[in-house]
């Protein structure tokens, strides 16, 4: 499964509309295998924050473990973002 | 641009989603138009074009003073609309605003999209934490002046401190406070509870050239670009809600 985080906006800022996001993606989201390896591509993404990730990224990442794939994380914001849901991660393990 | 713009065209033009346009009519921010009752809704190209260039720069003003005197006085003062954002939907709106704005101006390539994202961290926090519990006037102070390179946000909320105390109630000082809004990662696992904004913004200012000024009640917090260390100090004058200057 890939999702292309980039159907949700360009601009992911705000913890509302990652929770949206989240919502409106879960029907698709409960198809999915939990062996299948899940693949969250940010190309074309302009703008994403930890609050927008944290609603949308962490729990997929919650969900499918280690099956769950980033890349095209490029984007200087997008890379920022990562780089604080593990260290939130590892604050909570 | 001239033909008529359907509402996923128009999203895609200003880099939000669907559903944000359909909130954005319900607020009056963006309208679209029918050209008949039953019709779907489109967009004009020039009403498109004009939210986009829409600015609310002014180098006559000084942004800083009017956010101080705004943020500070005991009884609030009106606001210019240009710099008031009652709703987090027109913060989100005007966020949208500056972002095209600096994703234009290829010098700051490499920082527009983390500047705009440590913004949406701060403004959206004081609408999530201060949420039904507003002092005494909802919303924020927004203003921008490309001139001097500098974005001013400000709030009259609770505070960095009261927001803390209901994770963290054994925390004194506005001081401590910041210290720890901007170092410790929360290790709760509920989301409202897990907000690490302000830890983000840290790491994004010590690994660029953005400098940071931040004051809640009567501490202040300054971090220059390209560098980790976090300058807590305590002043004399207080306040119950927040003002932060960013330059780059």
């Amino acid at each position: 499964m890939i999702i292309k985080i980039e159907k949700f906006g360009t601009n992911l800022i705000s913890r509302p509309s990652g929770k949206e996001a989240f919502l409106a993606f879960k029907f698709e989201l409960d198809q999915i295998a939990k062996n299948e390896e899940v693949l969250i591509d940010f190309e074309g993404v302009t703008v994403l924050t930890p609050s927008w990730a944290d609603e949308f990224v962490t729990p997929i990442q919650e969900k499918f473990k280690n099956k769950v794939k980033l890349v095209n994380t490029e984007n200087p914001s997008v890379k920022a973002t990562l780089k604080t849901l593990e260290k939130a991660k590892e604050a909570r393990d | 641009m001239k033909k008529l713009l359907s509402i996923g065209e128009a999203a895609k033009l200003i880099g939000v989603s669907i559903d944000t346009l359909r909130k954005w009519e319900e607020k009056g921010i963006l309208l679209s138009f029918r050209p008949s009752k039953t019709s779907k809704r489109y967009y004009r190209p020039s009403d498109i074009n004009q939210f986009l260039n829409e600015d609310n720069t002014s180098s006559n003003e000084k942004i800083i003073d009017l956010a101080e005197s705004w943020a500070f006085s005991d009884s609030p003062t009106q606001l210019s609309k240009d710099y008031y954002c009652e709703t987090s939907d027109i913060f989100s709106a005007r966020l949208q605003h500056l972002s095209v704005k600096l994703t234009k101006d290829q010098k700051l390539a490499d920082i527009s999209p983390l500047i705009i994202a440590i913004l949406g961290e701060i403004g959206n926090n004081s609408f999530n934490h201060n949420i039904g519990n507003w002092p005494d006037v909802r919303g924020i102070f927004f203003g921008y002046d490309f001139g001097k390179q500098q974005i001013v946000l400000a709030d009259r909320g609770q505070g960095i401190l009261n927001t803390l105390r209901k994770v963290q109630p054994d925390l004194n000082t506005d001081c401590e406070a910041l210290e720890v809004a901007f170092t410790k990662y929360i290790s709760a696992r509920a989301p409202e509870d897990r907000d690490n904004g302000l830890k983000f913004v840290k790491d994004v200012i010590e690994n660029n050239p953005i400098d940071l000024y931040f004051l809640s009640g009567n501490a202040e917090l300054i971090q220059k670009g390209n560098t980790s260390k976090l300058k807590i100090e305590k002043k004399d004058q207080t306040f119950h809600g927040y003002l932060t200057i960013i330059k780059y």
